[in-house]
C-alpha cells in the first residue's frame, strides 16, 4: 500500500488501511513517546491517542509533508502535553497538600530503564535519562528524535516546523545541558 | 646548600605528583561522562506492547459508545446550547437595565426630581399636628 493510497484509505476510514497504518507506525510512535514520558503505562495511553488522533483529523492532513512526519509531530506534542499536565498537577498537588485533602501521589518521575539499551549500559543510561528529563521541551524533543529514531536534522525540522540550524542550536544546547548536570551529579 | 635543593625539588615532586593526580582524575570524570552521553549510542527500538492495535481498536469503540450512551441532558450539542441561552438571556437583561437607567437619567432634569422627592416627604401629618397644638 503506498502512501497515497494510505492516506485515502484513512480519509474513507476504512479500518484496513488503519489497521495498516498502526502496525506500520506503532513502534516508532511508542519508541519516541516512551523516550519522552519515560513510563510504559504512560507511553502506552499517549501512543493510543496519537493513533485516534489521526484516525479523527486524517481529513485535515493536506499531504504537504510526510506522513510520518506528521505522525512524529502529534506523538511528540501530545507526549510533551502530558508531561506538562504531570507538571502542573504536581505543583497543584503541593498546594492541596499544605490543605491536607489530596490523598493521591504526585508525579515523581523515578528511575527509567529503556527495554532497548544494552546490558552493561542500562545504569548510565538510566543517569542520561534522568538529566533529559531535564531538559526544556524543544532540546529534548530534538535530542529524543535524533538520538532514539536516528532522524536526520532535515527530519526534525519538519516535524518541529524550525529551520535545521535551529535543530542544530537545540543539539548543541542540549548535549551542553547533559553534561553539565551529569558533571553535577558525578562530583 | 644541598639540604636547600634537596627540599625544593621534593617540594616539586610532590606539586608535580598532586597536578597529576587531578589531571588524571579530571580525565577520569571527563571519560566517565563521555561513557553516559554515549550509553544510549546503538540503541534498540522499543516495540509497542503486544495487542497494540486490538486494545487500540477497544478503546477506539468504548469511547464511541460513550458519546452515544451518554445522557440527553449531557450531550454536548444540549450544553452548548443551554450555555448560549443563558449568555442570551444575561445580555438581554444587562442591555435593557442599562437603557432604562438612561432614559431615566435623559427624561427629567435634577430640580423635577428635587420636586418629586419633596412631594413624597411632605407629610400630612404635620399639618394635622399643628391644627392640634392650636386647638389646645
Amino acid at each position: 500500500m503506498t502512501e497515497s493510497e494510505l492516506i485515502q484509505g484513512l480519509k474513507e476510514k476504512d479500518e484496513k488501511a488503519f489497521r495498516h497504518l498502526v502496525e506500520q507506525f506503532q513502534d516508532q510512535v511508542y519508541n519516541t513517546v516512551l523516550s519522552i514520558v519515560q513510563n510504559p503505562q504512560d507511553a502506552e495511553d499517549v501512543a493510543q491517542e496519537v493513533f485516534i488522533q489521526v484516525y479523527r483529523s486524517v481529513s485535515s492532513f493536506k499531504g504537504e509533508s510526510r506522513l510520518s512526519t506528521w505522525i512524529y509531530r502529534i506523538a511528540t506534542t501530545r507526549a510533551l502535553d502530558l508531561l506538562r499536565s504531570k507538571k502542573s498537577k504536581k505543583r497543584f498537588g503541593v498546594l492541596t497538600r499544605l490543605f491536607g485533602n489530596d490523598n493521591e501521589p504526585v508525579f515523581e518521575p523515578g528511575d527509567f530503564n529503556h527495554p532497548g539499551v544494552a546490558l552493561d549500559r542500562k545504569e548510565n543510561a538510566a543517569r542520561l535519562f534522568k538529566a533529559i528529563s531535564r531538559l526544556p521541551d524543544n532540546q529534548k524533543a530534538a535530542f529524543i528524535l535524533h538520538k532514539m529514531e536516528n532522524l536526520s536534522y532535515q527530519e526534525i525540522s519538519d516535524i518541529l516546523q524550525v529551520s535545521v540550524p535551529a535543530v542544530e542550536s537545540l543539539m548543541h544546547r542540549a548535549k551542553a545541558n547533559l553534561r553539565k548536570w551529569i558533571a553535577g551529579q558525578t562530583d | 646548600m644541598d639540604c636547600r635543593s634537596n627540599g625544593l625539588k621534593f617540594e616539586k615532586t610532590k606539586v608535580l605528583k598532586y597536578v597529576h593526580v587531578k589531571y588524571i582524575a579530571m580525565k577520569n570524570k571527563d571519560y566517565h561522562i563521555e561513557e553516559i552521553l554515549n550509553s544510549i549510542e546503538g540503541i534498540r527500538r522499543a516495540s509497542a506492547p503486544e495487542f497494540f492495535y486490538t486494545r487500540l481498536k477497544a478503546r477506539m469503540e468504548k469511547e464511541v459508545q460513550g458519546v452515544y450512551a451518554m445522557p440527553g441532558l449531557l450531550k454536548p450539542v444540549f450544553v452548548l446550547g443551554m450555555l448560549a441561552v443563558v449568555i442570551f438571556i444575561n445580555a438581554f437583561v444587562i442591555f435593557n437595565k442599562t437603557s432604562a437607567s438612561d432614559e431615566l437619567h435623559l427624561a427629567g432634569n435634577d430640580t423635577d426630581l428635587i420636586q418629586l422627592y419633596a412631594s413624597e416627604y411632605t407629610p400630612a401629618e404635620i399639618g394635622n399636628l399643628y391644627d392640634l397644638n392650636i386647638e389646645k
